[in-house]
């Protein structure tokens, strides 16, 4: 069994230091790893990366993180991510990491993801320039992350995204911005990668829980929804991750069968 | 009406308890659901609330002891538990929306409990915890309107809809109160506006909120901004009290004029989830 804890939307700051810490110093004893669905930082700035990197560093458990859309404020995300790296937290953006667990192995693919939209009500490439870069960076991110999940060759797969696969995790959200809150490019990709459990962020009026289209577990971990200072999933290593069906493209009538847990 | 008496054992048990603290001379009053009841609501089916200043609370704990009383020091931080015949009394220095104060003391009024003269908090002391303790999951405006009927000429409600204005539960009820005719008609808002200006009302707040977006600062996405005549609610939750404090700050210069009434919530220091709240995602096959 994996023991996977969670939590987005952080926005840490020098202000924040010292409210993280003890909650997660004996994270170890309760999880095998922790990620961190992105919006790290209130603006992007370096000083805030380092904050929080001074408040994560001595965490026992590998992290892994994206950034989120608060991160990409101040135009220095390269910074940012360099910062966290630094103190060993694994920054994914269209990539993935394999993180070994009592003999068995987590895949984790992760992007920041973006908006658009979901089915019925979603942009499209067309228009002004500007309009199709929108499209286009979102249609991208989703194309990457399916990649980087249908490489995984691990006994669980899990997706860690900061922008949202599904509206059901946007439930208490305003309707009208629910094009700015996620895209269901993203739900695609994850139903045809086949991750065991999606965690976003992003919706901080939205609800935990929710599922793709095709049945596969989503989680907004976006910390005023969560209310603590992260969230707790067990997964099982010979579950869903491991089906190789999950990794092929399909209707979602046939994923709804491959992807729902037994 | 249905049968108006509580549970026989509650009321030995207040009684009792109100007897303890009366030798000991501990001021407090009623709340809380058996408050309503004596008011003319519906009887408590709970348990008993007293409100005490914080300062009497470890008295009134050692005397409730020697009296029989089993104790109770719960974590919340705003209330000590004691027990009888299987009857709890909470003793409460920090009910929803209030701080229980000598002044709050003072304007309690003896009720009638079962042939015996008991202060009750103030009706409008009452109905404030009472309206900002509804929520979603239980919603009895039945038992509510019932007090009211019987209370409405004791009520402050210009200060109840004021102490209530952030909890839309509470504006509902106190909108159906006022349908039903148990309300006097608000005091009208000064008008700040003429006909042709109120709908810059709408870009005013949308201009407002997009500078907290942007405010260097802060880059708080976050934060609902309401005007109400001319004051601005904030709701939403931010990070740290600087952040809540700064929010503010750049309404106030955004909004001149509007009196700032600032609800967010701050997300510092959160706790752990608890040990059961791990959510199982999968069967093993």
């Amino acid at each position: 069994m994996i023991h996977v804890a969670a939590v987005g939307d952080i926005h840490f700051g020098p202000d924040a230091a010292g409210t993280l810490r003890p909650h997660l110093e004996h994270l170890n004893e309760r999880a095998d790893l922790l990620l961190l669905a992105g919006d790290l930082t209130r603006v992007g700035a370096p000083e805030e990366a380092a904050a929080l990197a001074e408040e994560l560093a001595g965490v026992a458990v590998p992290m892994v993180a994206v950034l989120g859309n608060h991160d990409y404020h101040s135009d220095r995300a390269g910074e940012v991510a360099a910062i966290l790296e630094g103190i060993g937290i694994t920054m994914l953006e269209g990539d993935s990491v394999v993180v070994p667990v009592n003999g068995a192995t987590v895949g984790v693919a992760g992007t920041k993801g973006f908006g658009g939209g979901f089915v019925g009500a979603c942009g499209s490439e067309f228009g002004e320039p500007e309009m199709k870069f929108f499209m286009a960076h979102s249609r991208c991110l989703a194309e990457r992350l399916e990649r980087s999940l249908a490489g995984l060759d691990t006994d669980v797969k899990v997706a860690l995204l900061h922008y949202a696969p599904c509206p059901d995790t946007l439930n208490g959200e305003r309707l009208e911005i629910y094009p700015f809150l996620g895209c269901y490019l993203l739900g695609e990709a994850v139903d045809r990668g086949g991750a065991t459990l999606t965690v976003h962020g992003h919706a901080h009026r939205g609800t935990e829980r929710g599922l793709t289209a095709g049945g596969h577990h989503v989680r907004n971990v976006a910390q005023p929804v969560i209310g603590h200072a992260y969230r707790l999933y067990c997964l099982h290593s010979d579950g869903d991750g491991a089906d190789p069906e999950c990794a092929a493209p399909a209707s979602n009538t046939a994923l709804a069968g491959a992807g729902q847990p037994a | 009406m249905a049968d108006r008496a509580p549970d026989p054992r509650m009321l030995a048990v207040l009684k009792k308890a109100v007897g303890v603290l009366q030798e000991e001379g501990i001021p407090f009053a009623l709340a809380g659901s058996m408050a309503c009841w004596a008011l003319g609501g519906p009887p408590s089916r709970h348990d008993v609330d007293l409100a005490l200043l914080q300062s009497d609370a470890e008295r009134a704990l050692e005397a409730l002891a020697a009296a029989g009383f089993r104790i109770e020091r719960p974590p919340e931080g705003w209330l000590v538990k004691v027990w009888d015949d299987g009857i709890l009394v909470d003793l409460i220095w920090a009910p929803m929306g209030l701080r229980v104060t000598h002044e709050v003391l003072r304007a309690a009024r003896p009720v009638n409990v079962d042939g015996m003269p008991v202060p009750a908090l103030a009706p409008t002391d009452v109905l404030t915890s009472k309206l900002l303790a509804l929520n979603e999951g239980h919603l009895d405006f039945e038992g509510l309107l019932a007090m009211v009927r019987g209370v409405r000429e004791q009520v402050d409600w210009d200060e109840l809809r004021r102490r209530t204005e952030a909890q839309p539960l509470a504006r509902s009820f106190l909108y159906l109160a006022g349908e039903l005719g148990l309300t006097p008609e608000p005091e009208p808002e000064p008008a700040r506006l003429t006909a042709g200006e109120t709908e810059d009302l709408g870009a005013l707040t949308e201009q407002t909120r997009r500078a907290l977006a942007e405010d260097p600062r802060l880059g708080q996405l976050d934060v609902c901004i309401t005007l109400r005549g001319q004051r601005a609610l904030l709701t939403g939750h931010v990070v740290t009290r600087d952040r809540q404090q700064l929010v503010a700050a750049v309404v106030a210069e955004h909004l001149p004029g509007y009196e700032i009434d600032n609800a967010t919530t701050i997300l510092d220091d959160l706790p752990e989830p608890p040990a059961t709240a791990e959510e199982d995602l999968g069967a093993d096959r």
